[in-house]
């Protein structure tokens, strides 16, 4: 990627990931245009090439996939990783392991970055205070709406937009002097860190008496060799077959 | 009372609705969290309920107090308080301001727990591994079903707040603690179970690099974990990581850097 193409790749990129993480639009930013699947379609029809920026993006949300955000606390951003790698994936032709194995370390960085915006917003609170007590609607409806994005612009914007615009010579400078090993490790780390985010949602949503059912999605895709919407089918049967059950026993108890 | 009684209209209640899903966690701040937000989103209502203009400017204090829940199972809070507020304005005795307050605060912790785990960690999260898997395939039907997760918890935030503005402050609790939402969070664990062993089939790789030469006949060390059961590795490190979480309380960041580092070294000593 080079000249206008590349300028209009870190500008989009930039605004994305101000939308993003600023949540201009609420859960519809947060969830949406923050995911990795959304910025690797956008990423991928500017640079030309839609299928290879999904693959990626599918990818690189997998690998975040679990990972929620209690009490607005990202643990690791994967709208910083997906905004900042995919581009440069794409120009430099990495693997999906590879780009996730990149991601990774971005996401950490990512994180830094959204608490930093929660410290900022604290101007306004006080701000916000004097406008309610005045009853100064407009005042208030600017703390809430337009001050917080603008501050952001520079927070979020810049580390996206400089990422994308020159990351992409360092990473093929990087690409031709790190030795295989490194590469192939990266790949590795990659290859299972999709796990992190699947142990996390089962520590959320399970107690461990539920094991048995994780033990019976594996079976069914990795040997029986269902594809996963077969498995989530028959999951959703023996759910409703458990409640059913239940039901009718606490109606016998009763 | 002469006036006549002060009410809003569906036209209010949706557009508290939408300032509230626009820009929740705009203001997001350290302090306050989201009350300035809550705050945005409530005003139009409170201009119609308290045309006194003491009385509005007082509840617009009362709602910067702090607030922080999950935005869209949110909307149980937000339609309890539009009940309370409309309580209020009618009858200025009914309700003391500081009671408001105290609902709201003393709901945002129950209500962030069920819609972090619920809506957030159950149903987007299995829209997003949905999308996942779509996306790898390089299909776009990926990008639709994260669009339709997105809407489902839109949905949910429209349907709460409604119903909770309807009914009034007590079919909170009734909701929060009815069998029927039992049932459908345990079917909605079982689901989410059964799916974290099928994608960890799907979507997590590894497997052992090294081979062993007698003479003539080269063994695999895969191959012999493949014949005891297919993916054996990938199922061991979910249940490792598993482990880590629920049994040591280990940090993301910190499994996140060790798999890096593990994933090197073995790399570099050819293990995988």
């Amino acid at each position: 990627m080079s000249g206008s193409q590349l300028i209009l790749m870190a500008v989009i990129m930039g605004l994305m990931y101000w939308i993003a993480r600023g949540m201009i639009g609420g859960y519809f930013a947060f969830f949406f245009v923050a995911s990795p699947i959304v910025v690797g379609v956008v990423a991928g029809l500017i640079y030309g090439d839609l299928t290879t920026g999904l693959i990626l993006g599918g990818g690189i949300a997998a690998a975040f996939a679990g990972i929620i955000a209690p009490g607005g606390n990202l643990p690791t951003d994967s709208a910083l990783a997906a905004t900042t790698v995919i581009p440069i994936a794409l120009a430099t032709g990495l693997t999906v392991e590879q780009a996730i194995a990149f991601a990774v370390p971005m996401g950490l960085v990512g994180s830094f970055v959204t608490n930093l915006r929660k410290m900022v917003n604290v101007i306004f609170v006080h701000k916000a205070d004097e406008c309610a007590a005045k009853g100064d609607e407009k005042g208030l409806a600017r703390c809430a709406v337009i001050y917080p994005p603008l501050i952001e612009l520079p927070l979020l914007f810049l580390p996206v937009f400089l990422v994308v615009m020159f990351g992409q010579d360092a990473m093929l400078a990087f690409m031709e002097v790190v030795p295989d090993w490194v590469m192939h490790g990266l790949e590795v780390a990659g290859g299972v860190m999709p796990a992190i985010g699947f142990a996390l949602i089962m520590n959320m949503i399970g107690k461990p008496r539920m094991i048995p059912y994780t033990i019976i999605g594996f079976i069914l895709v990795k040997v029986v060799g269902l594809n996963s919407l077969t498995a989530g089918l028959i999951a959703g049967c023996i759910a409703v077959l458990v409640i059913l059950d239940k039901r009718e026993r606490a109606k016998e108890a009763a | 009372m002469a006036e006549s009684r002060r009410t809003l209209t569906t036209k209010d209640v949706n557009n508290v609705i939408a300032r509230w899903y626009i820009t929740t966690e705009m203001s997001l701040n350290y302090e306050r969290m989201q009350s300035i937000a809550y705050t945005y989103a409530l005003m139009p209502a409170l201009k119609k309920l308290y045309p006194d203009k003491e009385q509005y400017k007082e509840a617009l204090q009362r709602h910067l107090e702090l607030f922080n829940t999950n935005a869209t199972a949110g909307g149980l809070i937000l339609g309890t308080t539009l009940a309370m507020e409309e309580e209020k304005a009618n009858d200025p005795d009914a309700i003391p301001g500081s009671s408001i307050i105290a609902v709201k605060t003393g709901l945002m912790g129950p209500v962030a727990a069920f819609g972090d785990s619920f809506s957030a960690g159950t149903l987007t999260t299995l829209a997003i591994l949905a999308a996942c898997s779509l996306a790898q395939a390089g299909s776009m039907a990926g990008f639709w079903v994260l669009f339709l997760g997105t809407m489902i918890t839109l949905c949910e935030l429209i349907l709460f707040t409604k119903l909770t503005y309807k009914k009034g402050k007590s079919v909170i609790k009734d909701i929060l603690s009815s069998s029927l939402m039992t049932d459908i969070i345990e079917g909605a664990n079982i689901l989410g179970m059964t799916m974290m062993g099928a994608l960890t089939a799907s979507m997590v790789s590894l497997s052992v690099a090294i081979t062993a030469n007698f003479n003539e006949a080269t063994l695999t060390v895969q191959d012999k974990l493949d014949a005891i059961m297919p993916g054996m590795l990938p199922m061991a490190v979910l249940f490792i990581y598993y482990y880590l979480i629920s049994k040591k309380q280990v940090s993301v960041v910190k499994l996140v850097l060790s798999t890096i580092v593990i994933g090197l070294v073995c790399a570099l000593i050819g293990l995988f």
